[in-house]
């Protein structure tokens, strides 16, 4: 199969792309930038029609039969402290990007026999206190892949929802929620390790693993994976 | 009752707020259509247009109740689905995050979902949630529709 990861620059995205090369898979990796560590083959703003038209016509090109978007921020603010501009800025990189490149990608991925991932987070299926802007989009997410699957036609759709994974997203958003909180980092890390029952933090590779199984499993039509180290349960 | 604010009738989204003895009930209404710039407007300026009615509830009825009723058509198109159930899953996740952040001193705040048709229970709904002890439903999220994606 032929997949594009976008975020594939990121932690968990360079993880997903390296686990589905290692399954056999061709990857196509997008991202705004690529790095030494982990370089892209297309770069570009997914919140840009340009770009992003770009990366259609390139997975077109490429043979692209599966998509895994794992692009995302993190929006870790209070509710009262939000702004509008904040709130957009999550919805638009972290839920409106996504159906736009749906709506690009899904007609091929349904005639190819492949499969649409999305990459939400357990903050999509239950909430966090100075995380809403994050929930409100990652609900978000969930939310439109049932409604595909309702709607009929859809390619097969799974969305993958990541606990807390060591990654500098995390970090970004633990840091958030510190700040937000009146508490320290570190404090949040501690909390948060303690409250999974795996007894640790999740790492790329646990969500690489993940990935490529929901990428090649052929039923049902949704899945919703909680990959969260038993920390909200599904 | 008092009406406090509404949206343009030609937005994909329309709010409609009330205030009245310690209750914010907010009243939303989705009409996305299949169209991209609805349902990205509906995922953008809806959700914003809801924090906006949560924060400002949060001031304006300390200890009371606060509630998101929202109202999607009877026969809402197959088109229209993942648009809604997007906007209604970011409202959820908002309504979640308040409650987690808030104490005992903010609004009981409920997420109420449902189909224009369905008045009574709707209703019944409303009367528990702002009766005696609907208080200790908040965080909840009751969906009232009979089907659901």
């Amino acid at each position: 199969m032929s997949v594009l990861v976008t975020g594939a620059g990121g932690g968990i995205g360079s993880a997903i792309a390296a686990a589905l090369e290692a399954a056999g898979h061709e990857v196509v990796r997008h991202d705004v930038r690529g790095s030494a560590a982990h370089p892209v083959d297309i770069e570009g703003d997914m919140t840009d029609a340009a770009d992003s038209a770009r990366l259609v016509a390139e997975s077109e090109r490429r043979g692209v039969d599966s998509v895994l978007a794992a692009h995302g921020i993190a929006a870790a603010r209070d509710l009262a402290g939000t702004d509008r501009a904040f709130l957009e800025r999550a919805m638009r990189i972290n839920a409106v990007s996504v159906f736009h490149l749906y709506d690009a990608l899904a007609e091929r991925v349904r005639a190819s026999g492949g499969a649409f991932v999305v990459i939400s987070s357990q903050a999509g299926l239950v909430a966090e206190a100075n995380n809403g802007p994050y929930c409100a989009s990652k609900f978000a997410l969930i939310g439109w892949a049932r409604g595909l699957v309702a709607a009929g036609g859809a390619p097969r759709l799974r969305v993958l929802c990541p606990g807390a994974t060591e990654t500098p997203l995390l970090r970004s958003a633990f840091e958030g929620m510190a700040a937000s909180a009146g508490i320290s980092y570190d404090q949040v890390l501690a909390e948060r390790s303690a409250s999974v029952p795996a007894g640790r933090l999740g790492r790329p590779e646990d969500l690489g693993a993940a990935a490529t199984w929901l990428v090649e499993v052929p039923s049902p039509a949704l899945i919703v994976a909680a990959v969260t180290g038993g920390e909200v349960l599904s | 009752m008092t009406a406090t604010s509404s949206s343009s009738s030609t937005a994909p989204f329309a709010i409609e707020a009330t205030l009245g003895g310690g209750v914010a009930i907010a009243v939303v209404r989705a009409r996305a259509g299949a169209a991209r710039e609805d349902r990205d407007a509906l995922l953008t300026d809806g959700v914003f247009a809801v924090l906006e009615h949560i924060n400002a509830a949060t001031a304006e009825v300390p200890r009371g109740r606060s509630i998101l009723d929202v109202r999607l058509a009877d026969d809402l198109d197959s088109a229209h689905l993942p648009g809604t159930e997007a906007f209604v899953e970011a409202v959820r996740g908002l309504m979640q995050a308040h409650t987690l952040e808030s104490g005992p001193e903010a609004p009981a705040l409920t997420l109420l979902v449902s189909t224009e048709g369905q008045a009574d229970a709707r209703e019944r709904t409303v009367a528990y949630l702002t009766g005696d002890h609907g208080d200790f439903s908040r965080g909840a999220t009751y969906d009232l529709r009979e089907v659901r994606p």
